[in-house]
């Protein structure tokens, strides 16, 4: 009966392959956890950022409410725009009559960028 | 020849396994860095979903007593201070601290929610809001 022995470069191949794969499986899973802990941050910063807006919509509508107190805004439709066109900003239209106001919108709106998907949704 | 060969064998095998603990090493501190990085992903997501509602529920209060209603309903045991309110929300291994305060100046209310585990801040969402008289400070 001849014995068959396990060659020694037959197990280093083995474990070339079976390291390899597990290298990639690794970088992969690396990869995938930094872009989660990105897309987190990310949405992080967005809700920061919209309430910031928010806030900065308050302090305009604050010297509005005075203006509008004193007498110095004329009836009709005020439209506000806060934060820049090319990024994530505010509209807001308010009514004013007879020394009083009311919200006809307060939209949060984002430009949309052609050809692209998932980026819109966090810009 | 047979010597030859088991000599040949050896400065093979070797060198695989000395690359194989190199190898397994690298594949663990990997993992730790992985399992680190979503763990900060998770406790981020969380701490900005937590601040965001109580933001909303506190802006959304018109006074004291709504606000506690809302923090009660959500599931939330407030200790209350006399400019700001700390709600202890267990996640995970860990607890969290979130740390309502609001100061007012004439019309304009700033509020701002910071989530803290321990001594390391989380996140901070801060906003303003325009309060009538009578309204705001909530947190008493």
């Amino acid at each position: 009966m001849k014995k068959e022995s396990v060659r020694p470069a037959t197990v280093a191949l083995l474990l070339a392959v079976v390291l390899v794969c597990a290298m990639v499986l690794q970088v992969l899973s690396v990869s995938t956890a930094a872009a989660d802990f990105r897309l987190a941050q990310k949405y992080a910063d967005t809700v920061q950022a919209e309430y910031a807006l928010d806030g900065q919509a308050a302090q305009w509508l604050s010297a509005l409410e005075a203006q509008i107190a004193a007498g110095e805004v004329t009836d009709g439709i005020v439209k506000k725009q806060i934060g820049g066109a090319d990024e994530r900003h505010l509209e807001i239209e308010l009514a004013v009559r007879d020394g009083a106001y009311a919200v006809l919108a307060w939209r949060l709106t984002a430009p949309r960028t052609a050809g692209t998907g998932m980026e819109n949704l966090l810009k | 020849m047979e010597r030859k060969t088991r000599k040949l064998s050896m400065a093979v095998l070797l060198p695989a396994i000395a690359v194989t603990i190199a190898a397994a090493v690298v594949l663990v501190l990997a993992h730790q860095h992985t399992v680190r990085l979503e763990r900060r992903a998770a406790e981020l997501n969380y701490a900005v979903t937590l601040s965001r509602s109580v933001m909303d529920m506190y802006t959304k209060s018109a006074d004291a007593a709504a606000f506690a209603e809302a923090l009660e309903v959500a599931g939330y045991t407030p200790q209350s201070g006399a400019e700001r309110v700390v709600l202890a929300v267990p996640f995970k291994e860990k607890n969290l601290e979130a740390e309502i305060s609001a100061v007012r100046e004439s019309a304009l209310e700033t509020v701002t929610v910071r989530v803290c585990a321990g001594d390391e801040e989380i996140y901070t969402l801060q906003t303003q809001r325009h309060v009538q008289d009578g309204e705001g400070g909530g947190l008493q």
